[in-house]
């Protein structure tokens, strides 16, 4: 059974859709216990960082998250702010503090292009640096964007991208993996036919 | 239930029209467009003069021995597009028709008719009655249309067909839906849709949706065969176009078939007990049944679609359109039904509780009996506020038109080694 | 590359997909559930469902619909028509939809804008601005679906939408909406030079070369349209293929295989 973890930030339907069309037994929840049985941990989410942040803590998510995730290496996709939130902390508002399993903070994009607007809105070609894990099988892939910050990881820890999309002067970290732990910054369940063929592979990595 | 004040259209009509602030439907306000006289006709007819030679080059580049497909049923409007098609615009067209198998014998003459009088090939697929009836049984009970099969295999098969023969041109006479209800204006340009054509006229079901329902119990692949549609690569790549004449043509189907009567000896029926309109739909058996089925869900059926039509053309006034009603519709059960019974082996009592569930509750009501009586029918409306306003003066008066009897050679006893048969 | 984008807008009146012309609704094409599936395999970026209705009692059906198109449509999807409560996007955003697009609430209480930008951020929130010209020759803003002048220049209102935290400007023309002559490249081009975030066009579109106009003309980041969807087979496939042709950077078209079973979806809604 996969988990979507729903914290009161965005769309978390289509990403359920998106599954169930993939034949999977999905749960949409909020209950730590249900999170605690699952195979796997979805963390969808659009806003703002601090408010996820702090629906997460309210709800005594964040807690049994990082267990699930960090001691019982469960697989977990992150989308979008489920990507942002591995980060130390997000200047976004002021500082916040994000899950920290990540080196690295969360910035505004800042293309210094006055061509390039902000939010980053749309369709954009997205170069895979490692074919692996939820990449797997796919050649310069077009996915959905829909945000305004981005995840400019530590230097130390640079091999975790899997993926970069890149924006003017900035360098998006499109998709990063670490172990059990898989996340984009784009929406797969919102990019037709190569988003799907990522949330295939995510059920592949499940399986092994 | 609002009815349209020009002509005789309630407001739960599918598909639905929209009335404007002076209580007119849609339908009458596009037909009124169509017939102003800033329409330039004949400028419409050399645009489509010169689309149609873009094909015949294209097909003779490619040593085609057709350069367009018209899809027929041999009634009065595939004579016309035969007509114009032959005649005027001089193509080498492959007619290809559908055999949903409820054939009448005036259908069978004039599709012998037009194929013999054209000298154009014919394409024909058959459905067989045991598979027709298969379908028309699911059909019925799923959305109350026992004729489902005529217009998926009519619009499919000859795009089947068109894709098969590499012909990358279809044409079809009048789009229904905006002639009747104003679902598009001329400057649209429509042209044929397999989006249009799921929605409307096979009523939202493809045939894979058929053989995904686990209600459905005997239908296979293989009796659908004629419906599934080309893929999109295969339109694509063949760059195939359906366009309709009738945005290029004011389209008046009385004027049609007079001309057709008189220049080809097609044929009508001589009297009908459903309607005063004698020419459309001859080729189709269990066309009454089909007509009930659609007042009893609706509270309204074909003879309304008929009578507006007459309004418009201003051939008979609104009064008129309603005593038509009267007489051919409204709480009119059609012999027709007991034949279509006999034929889909149910009784009555199944027939109408197929359709229980699809009856629009706007038109009519359940009463404790379990009987269904109609909320409101066009006859009380009128006296409405404002049909003066929308009334159109009368051109020419209304009379019913149908051609001369033709005595079939099948049913005269005849040596038959001396009767060639065409079809 | 960011690639520019075709949007199909749907307007719903009373559950039916309609024509509109200059805002007057004349004719109805069909359902929305068969206009996303079609839509959603002819090569679309996104797609835009408006519910244009005057009669409140209609609401919960457009939600119905909305949670049923949701399920259907896997790119992403706008939703609008006539909010003006954080509760009733909070519910578009639980039925499926991606961003929501406000109008007339958004003029006469600007502050809306900050406030929806701070709790769904504002990608997620498109402004839209629907413009006329004025008998002094003047663009001026207008709202309540075209029906009520406002005072507002649209490109001083875009920019103060940009500045209360809008993600999005969907931008109509509606003197040139259903008039098939093109968009407004003037109104367009002003406005895009004058505000930092994307642009939608919208208003006017009678052939495949007018997307191609808007973007190098109008420099909008994407193209919408409404009406002409419905007339040909393949409508959105072939203009993004015109676009492709005419070297604008879009995706390249493909024909996206829907997913199968489609049948007890579309009875759930209509």
């Amino acid at each position: 059974m996969i988990a979507i973890v729903e914290y009161g930030m965005g769309n978390i339907r289509s990403v359920y859709n998106a599954f169930t069309l993939l034949d999977q037994d999905v749960q949409i929840t909020n209950e730590p216990k249900t999170l605690e049985s699952a195979d796997a941990i979805v963390l969808p989410g659009v806003g703002a960082f601090a408010d996820g942040m702090k629906n997460l803590r309210e709800k005594g998510l964040l807690d049994t998250i990082t267990k699930e995730v960090i001691d019982k290496k469960k697989p977990y996709l992150g989308i979008c702010l489920g990507l942002e939130f591995l980060a130390e902390r997000s200047y976004e508002g002021g500082i916040t503090d994000g899950f920290g399993w990540i080196k690295g903070t969360i910035n505004r994009i800042e293309p210094q292009d006055i061509r390039l607007k902000v939010p980053h809105i749309g369709w954009d070609d997205t170069k895979i640096l490692k074919p692996v894990g939820i990449l797997k099988e796919m050649v310069l892939p077009a996915f959905y964007y829909l945000h305004s910050y981005y995840f400019k990881v530590d230097e130390s820890q640079r091999n975790v991208i899997t993926s970069i999309c890149d924006y003017g002067s900035v360098e998006i970290a499109s998709s990063i993996q670490k172990d059990n732990i898989h996340a984009v910054q784009f929406h797969p369940e919102k990019s037709q036919e190569a988003g799907i063929k990522l949330l295939k592979n995510f059920i592949d990595e499940i399986r092994r | 239930m609002r009815y349209c004040l020009r002509c005789c259209y309630p407001e739960n009509c599918r598909p639905k029209v929209i009335f404007d602030e002076y209580g007119v439907c849609s339908g009458c306000r596009t037909f009124e467009q169509r017939r102003s006289e800033t329409v330039n006709w004949r400028e419409k007819q050399q645009e489509l003069s010169k689309l149609l030679e873009s094909y015949k080059e294209k097909a003779r580049k490619n040593n085609s021995p057709y350069d367009c497909i018209i899809p027929i049923s041999g009634g009065k409007d595939s004579h016309f597009q035969a007509h114009l098609i032959t005649q005027v615009y001089k193509m080498k067209p492959l007619f290809v028709a559908y055999n949903h198998s409820y054939n009448t014998a005036v259908g069978i003459r004039n599709l012998t008719n037009i194929v013999e009088k054209f000298g154009c090939d014919l394409i024909r697929y058959t459905t067989n009655p045991k598979t027709a009836r298969k379908i028309s049984r699911y059909m019925l009970k799923k959305v109350g249309d026992i004729t489902w099969h005529y217009h998926a295999g009519i619009m499919t098969f000859p795009i089947q067909t068109a894709v098969r023969y590499r012909i990358p041109l279809m044409i079809w006479g009048e789009h229904g839906e905006a002639l009747l209800h104003g679902m598009h204006n001329l400057e649209d340009k429509v042209e044929f849709t397999k989006k249009h054509r799921q929605e409307h006229l096979m009523r939202g079901f493809e045939p894979e949706d058929i053989l995904d329902d686990p209600q459905n119990k005997d239908i296979t692949r293989t009796d659908l065969a004629p419906f599934f549609y080309p893929t999109d690569d295969e339109i694509g790549s063949l760059n195939l176009r359906g366009i309709y004449l009738s945005n290029y043509y004011p389209w008046d189907e009385f004027e049609h078939t007079k001309m057709v009567i008189e220049k080809y000896d097609f044929e009508t029926f001589q009297d009908r007990q459903t309607s005063f309109n004698l020419y459309q739909k001859v080729d189709d058996f269990f066309q009454d049944t089909h007509n009930y089925l659609k007042y009893l869900k609706f509270g309204y059926g074909r003879v309304t679609d008929q009578a507006s039509i007459e309004i418009r053309n201003q051939r008979m006034t609104r009064e008129q359109g309603i005593e038509m009603i009267k007489k051919y519709e409204h709480r009119l059960r059609p012999k027709n039904l007991d034949v279509f019974l006999k034929f889909a082996e149910m009784t009555e009592k199944e027939f109408l509780d197929s359709i229980d569930h699809l009856r629009d509750t706007s038109a009519w009501q359940k009463k404790p009996t379990g009987e269904w009586d109609l909320l409101d029918w066009i006859g009380n409306h009128t006296l409405d506020k404002g049909i003066e306003d929308a009334r159109l003066p009368i051109k020419e008066k209304w009379y019913s038109l149908k051609s001369p009897k033709k005595e079939s050679s099948r049913n005269t006893s005849v040596n038959e080694d001396e009767e060639l048969i065409f079809l | 590359m960011l690639k520019h984008r075709l949007i199909p807008n749907i307007i719903l009146n009373n559950g039916n997909v309609v024509q509109s012309v200059q805002f007057k609704h004349t004719n109805v094409i069909g359902n929305a559930v068969t206009a996303v599936d079609f839509f959603n395999s002819w090569a679309v970026d996104e797609i835009i469902v408006l519910d244009v209705s005057r009669s409140t009692d209609q609401r919960s059906n457009f939600h119905r619909i909305i949670t049923g198109l949701s399920k259907r449509c896997f790119v992403p999807l706008t939703v609008g028509g006539w909010i003006t409560d954080v509760n009733e996007i909070s519910q578009f955003l639980k039925e499926g939809a991606d961003k929501v697009t406000i109008n007339t609430h958004a003029v006469r209480n600007p502050e809306i804008i900050k406030e929806l930008s701070n709790v769904f951020g504002s990608q997620c929130i498109v402004v839209s601005i629907d413009v006329k010209k004025t008998a002094s020759g003047k663009y001026k803003v207008f709202i309540n679906r075209g029906t009520e002048e406002t005072t507002l220049d649209p490109v001083d209102w875009a920019k103060q939408a940009e500045k209360l935290g809008a993600g999005e400007i969907l931008l109509t023309s509606i003197d040139h909406e259903g008039m098939r002559n093109g968009y407004d490249l003037d109104l367009i081009k002003n406005v895009v030079e004058n505000v930092s975030i994307p642009v939608i066009a919208f208003g006017g579109v009678g052939d495949w070369k007018h997307f191609v106009d808007g973007i190098n003309i109008g420099k909008a980041d994407a193209v919408s349209a409404a009406n002409i969807f419905h007339y040909t087979e393949h409508s959105t496939y072939n203009a993004k293929e015109f676009m492709h042709d005419a070297g604008v950077n879009v995706r390249m078209p493909i024909f996206y295989k829907l997913p199968t079973p489609r049948r007890p979806k579309y009875d759930e809604i209509y």
